[in-house]
């Protein structure tokens, strides 16, 4: 599955799927480990 | 002894009239949604209506792609059979606003006030999802510390949205 950032600009309507980079990839991952070491 | 005066109500009073701006439905492996470009109005109404997961995960709420901790929040559920407190979230110099405890079963609904200001906005919503159970539904209550006006509302998931449910954006015109 393809990370993506989705966008909707109010103005116009328009909806953006932006993928992730890979810096934004390695946050959210990091941000999955602490909410699972959160739930333990 | 003089004649009484009695207070008239304000006529400079305007209706809290919100009109839908923008829904929708999340794409498949989303991990935020953000309304941007949103001007003129003076109070917004987030609701998230039953989003989908694609694993349990926390949603979190933050304004102008701000990731500061700039936001306070505090949020109690009361079982509805026992009246028992629980559920209990609250965060001081937070991140973002957590929207704890919904699932893909739920709803949140939020009203964010004096979004076109200069100053501190607040914010208060609750969580439901339609059944009188035994579960908590928290009643929550938040700040947002800084001085720009609202023009981004981003919803972060800490796993994946799933193409279904609805995020909704209402506003009332400055």
């Amino acid at each position: 599955m393809i990370l993506t950032k989705m966008i909707i600009n109010t103005q116009t309507g328009e909806i953006e799927n932006i993928p992730l980079t890979e810096e934004e990839i390695a946050i959210h991952e990091s941000q999955q480990v602490t909410d699972e070491a959160a739930a333990e | 002894m003089g004649a009484s005066v009695v207070p008239q109500p304000s006529t400079g009073a305007t209706s809290d009239n919100y009109a839908l701006i923008s829904s929708v439905t999340p794409t498949a492996g989303a991990t935020t949604v953000s309304f941007t470009s949103i001007s003129g109005y003076r109070k917004l109404m987030l609701r998230v209506l039953k989003p989908g997961m694609g694993t349990a995960g926390t949603i979190t709420l933050t304004f102008n792609t701000d990731t500061g901790t700039n936001y306070a929040y505090s949020s109690i559920g009361v079982t509805p059979s026992t009246g028992a407190a629980a559920a209990q979230y609250r965060s001081g110099d937070a991140t973002g606003i957590a929207l704890a405890g919904l699932t893909n079963a739920q709803e949140q609904n939020l009203i964010i006030n004096d979004t076109n200001t200069t100053g501190v906005k607040t914010l208060s919503g609750f969580l439901y999802d339609g059944a009188f159970s035994a579960k908590a539904y928290p009643s929550l209550q938040g700040m947002y510390f800084a001085s720009a006006a609202i023009t981004t509302v981003t919803l972060t998931i800490s796993t994946t949205f799933a193409a279904s449910g609805t995020v909704a954006l209402y506003g009332v015109a400055s």
